[in-house]
């Protein structure tokens, strides 16, 4: 039975709701007639109604497996990386060793052998290292490990000197990992990377790695990845090379997404579907293909068909040809570049590569590469007698024997050879005396010849990087963030999922395969990922927590920084070095295409500063500014991938530094502005082929709109103006406002009658945050200024000349408010900018006396704002994650609430605090001191905000919010470019 | 004991004509069927496979029920459990997760995000558990609809349909039960205060 109260409660909860919002609280003192408690009762129930109306629509068990799913990628995680202590079954982690594609090795103790061993943990789709893309099924999840060991078993069972011994196959928390023999060397990576070794050496490294293949071809094993990162090499990496181990026999097969669930032996079978273009499109969209594990593909393997033992045959031909030549025979910005290549190219001729090299290896290279495998090699076998034959023979000296077979034909196609060089070598003479004279001038002076628009949604953008195909930009909207990529030709832009909104993009991978992004939920540095494109699991790199990063053109390191400090480490994270140290920021790094010099731009948040610099990636005092001229306003420059200039923009336009053909310059090389005209344009970013470049065409505009709350529209308030930071005046006659983008104040009457001009505009010089004394007839406002500390500055309401409110403190003065008799004024440090203050805290200045004082335990706040019945101070928090209130009677702080707060404002009767709720469903949201009681006012998830700081708040005399809507332009441009 | 569809159908229309006995001989049944599907469907979540909440129910149904002799009742009948069964099970696993926490292992218990709360204090399927068990003393209708609607995942028809009332009157009744549960659950955990020392 319900009490009559209970029916009473429900009946006027009801009721009220069928009331407009304004006229509620009125309805109820109404109904309520006195009976405080009941109103209060009903009121209560009715403000829980506001907060979005997510609570409790999604079904508990959908939400509690979320959780789950959850918990077990992080455990998952935490299963494969940072275990070093732990004790995995009987072996016991000493250090991680590196990490890669497949996964993470790790140095152990086998603690019942007492000997090392390595174990390493596998990374694939589906089986939960990866935080997405996880789209296995259970029993594919189960399949997928029982294919991987039994694979691993059989591959274990292999017992040859070539190749690495696999002791054991184990599984811990959901992953999958296996022992192996403890080795002390490199991969042949590495061997090539130090450069080329004697072609003894090689030839002997090459008869190890063909035994190997043929002691597994002889047991059915395919290996089905051989590439350079599979091959070790025991012993130093340079001098003479110890004993090939080929590592992770049987593993790609269970383990390449595409792999067929059927897991038949692996013996040779006959091609059974012809190529077609569906079939070569598909391995082209595969996700997870990246250049490096496309570069090794067999043409059969590219075109996605059954695979035999000569598919290891032509990968082993690529790792040859590149360990003689020290450059990959089929090459590509991206994976559809390299099969393309490897299904229908020719490579160079090693003997133009590399003219010392015998005839006969090349001729073993060439076999090895024929595309169709009835002409290739038919074994291992075969390949490892001809390569030990040559050694043979080479090492014995004299002219090859005449067993070779087609030795006629070959040697024709030396002599083309011989020939093609003589050809090069007299025009290289023809042309000398040119060239003597142009090589150390610098790069001809480019043009823009036009431009077109790729980009039509007006939202505010910024360029990150391309792949060749696609642009991959931000996308601002003033209260959230989100990454975007759209075809280099024009088209639709598409979102490109993160694994959380707060990931913040930097670069785009050399071959285009991954993205380099941190997830910083504010500002400041968050751990750095390589998120893989389309699609797969995002991966840590290392342990880096970063504020921008950006990989080298060889993919093979990575520059980042962390605030004022820039470091180099390899592309798995490891081995960082600091290259760099400046007072500010540090953001946008670039890499030189030759991997020497990094240009990244320094911004120093107090003063208003943007300017290059460049640091020498091989010493570490060799940083200095990029200009001798000092800071012009300079950012975000990019080398064109063919060396020869450095691009950049500069105060709304785009620069272009021609690099000196050769390192030695005499005169420093001078940058020349390549853009004019009404388009602003920024960001400007080399397209791969160095013929265009993309920027950001800005028009900024900002509307300021009243959100109406009766009718839920916003309706304009100084209708054409394009403004920021619009404030009404205390008796509601008059708005004081910003010109957007000029950064002057001005006042008008609401009717926009009497404007007048309070502040100059001048170039890099904006006004900030305008507050109208309690009386009306002064402004306070905050100024920022290139070179000059942002300070607050006080102007008479009807004009005159700015004064600073503090001309002795030399530290950041900022966001000054009011106090409610207009005697004190509390402000802070730069609110919302993109660095954090060195010590925000909160003070107080005493008008009358002219004395500061600090605010007791503000050392964690900024952004004050001091309520009109002067009981309280608010103010967020150093990460902008909460808002919290000081109260003069207590002398303490309380956190009112949380998320991603900016621009809190108080209500009229002190009673409410609005802010801007950002990142997570955006709106202006509202929080009542009583009780902490949080309402959402206005949802911005569809809502375009611009200005300053990306948006703004204030509140009409009624509490209405003032909002500053983006009308502006900010689009994405293709720019043809010449140099003449 | 695999229960047979012939047996869980009798009980449900023993239960359906008001005997009270046979609901507690159907819960133990139902809890064990609804377990495994809860196991499974949540395996399926982890791999990114999303399954709703009714269509669980409904397979559970079509497992233990002879929907030859079931009336469209007892189907309402049979949600109405799997609600309550749902409910147990997920506040258990809540419980028990809880208890992970305070040893101090895995990784902190709170449903905020999965819950989609927008603001507010964190919460957690126990406390929404008792909170919701207050309700059923005040109203124990609302306390019904909103087992059946947030641990059955039954939509406004279904929760009608199992209520015998009106959609009208489970939309009303949904609304007003939240606002409740929401301002109980703040009131059990009022947002954190944190005073610093002056000076």
């Amino acid at each position: 039975m319900l009490s009559e109260r209970w029916q009473q409660i429900e009946g006027l909860y009801h009721a009220a709701l069928e009331q407009d919002v304004a006229h509620r609280s009125g309805y109820l003192r109404q109904a309520c007639a006195g009976d405080e408690e009941l109103e209060r009762e009903v009121e209560s129930l009715l403000g829980q109604d506001e907060g979005g109306d997510e609570f409790l629509e999604t079904p508990a068990l959908d939400a509690a497996a979320r959780v789950v799913a959850q918990d077990e990628a992080l455990a998952g995680e935490a299963a494969g990386r940072g275990m070093v202590g732990a004790s995995i079954s009987h072996y016991q982690i000493i250090e991680e060793l590196g990490g890669g594609g497949m996964g993470v090795v790790y140095k152990a103790l086998d603690t019942r052998l007492g000997r090392p061993v390595a174990l390493k943990f596998l990374r694939s789709p589906g089986l939960g290292l990866g935080r997405i893309g996880a789209e296995q099924s259970p029993q594919h999840q189960a399949e997928t490990l029982e294919r991987f060991r039994r694979e691993a078993r059989a591959a274990s069972a292999l017992n040859h000197p070539n190749i690495v011994v696999v002791h054991d196959v184990g599984q811990h928390a959901g992953q999958p990992f296996m022992v192996m023999e403890f080795l002390e060397g490199h991969t042949l990576k590495q061997v090539i990377e130090q450069g080329r070794l004697r072609t003894q050496a090689m030839i002997d490294l090459a008869i190890e790695i063909a035994d190997g293949l043929a002691a597994a071809h002889a047991k059915g094993i395919i290996h089905r990845d051989i590439k350079p990162t599979n091959i070790f090499v025991t012993g130093p990496a340079s001098g003479s090379p110890g004993q090939v181990k080929i590592l992770d026999f049987g593993l790609a097969k269970s383990w390449t997404p595409d792999a067929r669930p059927t897991g038949e032996p692996a013996a040779t079978k006959p091609v059974t579907s012809a190529p077609t273009v569906t079939a070569l499109d598909v391995s082209l969209t595969s996700p997870g293909v990246t250049v490096g594990t496309a570069a090794y593909m067999s043409p059969e393997q590219a075109r996605r068909e059954e695979l035999d033992v000569r598919t290891d045959l032509f990968s082993f031909g690529v790792v040859l040809y590149e360990l003689a030549s020290g450059q990959r025979p089929f090459q590509g910005d991206v994976a559809a570049v390299v099969l393309h290549e490897i299904l229908a190219e020719t490579p160079v001729p090693l003997s133009q590569l590399n003219p010392r090299l015998p005839a006969e290896l090349e001729h073993i290279v060439n076999k090895a590469l024929e595309k169709d495998r009835t002409l290739r090699y038919q074994s291992a076998a075969e390949m490892g007698a001809d390569l030990k034959r040559l050694k043979r023979d080479s090492s014995s000296a004299g002219t090859p024997a005449a067993w070779l077979p087609g030795a006629a034909k070959k040697s024709a196609r030396t002599r083309i050879a011989i020939r093609r060089w003589w050809i090069a070598a007299l025009l290289a003479v023809a042309a000398g005396a040119a060239w003597v004279n142009l090589e150390q001038r610098p790069w001809p002076i480019p043009k823009v010849g036009g431009y077109r628009q790729i980009t039509n949604d007006g939202g505010m953008k910024g360029l990150i990087g391309t792949d060749g195909v696609r642009l991959y930009f931000y996308r601002n909207s003033g209260s959230g963030h989100w990454i975007g990529q759209v075809a280099v030709g024009g088209g639709e832009p598409a979102r490109v999922p993160m694994p959380s909104p707060f990931f913040v993009l930097f670069d785009v991978a050399p071959d285009g395969a991954s993205l380099l992004a941190a997830e910083i939920a504010t500002y400041g540095e968050g751990p750095l990922w390589s998120v893989p494109m389309p699609g797969g699991s995002p991966h840590r790199i290392g342990n880096l927590a970063v504020s921008s990063a950006a990989w080298s053109q060889d993919g093979g390191r990575i520059a980042y920084a962390k605030r004022g400090d820039l470091f180099v480490a390899q592309s798995d994270g490891t081995a960082a070095r600091k290259v760099a140290s400046v007072a500010g920021g540090i953001a946008a790094p670039a890499w030189s295409p030759d991997g020497k010099r990094i240009r990244f731009t320094v911004y120093d948040d107090q003063r208003l500063l943007v300017y290059l610099w460049e640091a020498s990636t091989e010493q570490r005092d060799g940083a200095h500014p990029l200009f001798a001229a000092g800071p012009s306003g300079d950012c975000c420059g990019r080398w064109t991938p063919d060396g020869r200039y450095f691009v950049f923009h500069r105060q709304g336009q785009i620069w272009a530094m021609p690099e000196p053909r050769r390192l030695a310059w005499r005169s420093p090389p001078k940058p020349v502005q390549i853009t004019s005209g009404a388009v602003k344009f920024v960001e400007a970013l080399p397209a791969k082929d160095s013929q265009h470049l993309f920027a950001v065409g800005v028009a900024p505009r900002g509307e300021v709109n009243r959100f109406d709350t009766r009718s839920g529209q916003f309706v304009p308030v100084l209708g054409g103006i394009s403004a920021d930071f619009a404030t009404f005046s205390p008796d509601g006659q008059w708005i004081a406002y910003v010109t957007y983008p000029d950064g002057a104040l001005w006042r008008t009457r609401l009717d926009r009658s009497e404007r007048l001009q309070l502040t100059q505009a001048a170039p890099n010089s904006y006004v900030m945050l305008p507050r109208w004394s309690p009386d009306g007839t002064q402004i306070l406002y905050s100024a920022a200024a290139t070179g000059q500390l942002t300070r607050l500055y006080r102007v008479s309401a009807s004009g005159g000349q700015p004064q600073p409110l503090l001309p002795g403190l030399n530290q950041v003065n900022s966001d000054g408010n009011w106090s409610p008799d207009g005697k004190k004024i509390c402000f802070g440090g730069a609110a919302g900018s993109a660095g954090r203050p060195p010590v925000p805290n909160i003070h107080v200045l005493d008008l009358d006396t002219g004395s500061v004082t600090d605010v007791p335990g503000s050392d964690d706040f900024f952004s004050p704002r001091w309520s009109a019945d002067g009981s309280y101070i608010a103010a967020l928090n150093l990460d902008s994650t909460r808002l919290a209130v000081f109260r003069f009677a207590t002398g303490k702080w309380e956190y009112l609430a949380k998320g991603t707060l900016s621009f809190p404002c108080w209500s009229h009767d002190s009673r409410t605090l609005y802010y801007i709720q950002s990142t997570n469903n955006p709106a202006v949201m509202r929080v009542r001191v009583a009780d902490h009681r949080v309402e959402r006012v206005i949802d911005l998830k569809d809502v375009n905000l611009t200005g300053f700081y990306g948006a703004s708040l204030s509140l009409a005399p009624d509490d209405q919010p003032l909002l500053t809507h983006d009308s502006g332009s900010m689009e994405i441009f293709t720019l043809d470019w010449r140099a003449l | 004991m695999e229960p047979s569809t012939h047996q869980v159908t009798h009980l449900l229309r023993a239960w359906g004509e008001g005997e009270q006995g046979a609901l507690d001989e159907l819960v133990p049944l139902v809890y064990q069927e609804m377990h495994r599907l809860a196991q499974a469907y949540m395996s399926r979540e982890r791999s990114g496979h999303t399954l709703q909440t009714t269509a669980l129910v409904n397979e559970a149904y079509l497992r233990l029920v002879d929907s030859a002799q079931a009336s469209w009742q007892n189907r309402a009948h049979f949600f109405a459990i799997c609600a309550q069964v749902m409910r147990r099970i997920l506040v258990d696993w809540a419980r028990s997760r809880q208890a992970l926490k305070r040893g101090g292992a895995a990784r902190p218990l709170e449903l905020v995000e999965s819950l989609a709360v927008a603001e507010g204090p964190g919460q957690d399927l126990v406390a929404l558990d008792d909170a919701l068990k207050d309700l059923s003393a005040l109203d124990s209708r609302k306390g019904k609809v909103v087992e059946l609607r947030f641990f059955g995942g039954l939509s406004v028809e279904e929760t009608a349909e199992a209520l015998k009332v009106s959609c009208e009157t489970v939309m009303r009744d949904w609304k007003f039960a939240k606002s409740w549960l929401r301002r109980e659950l703040n009131k059990e955990k009022p947002v954190a205060i944190r005073t610093l020392a002056a000076n």
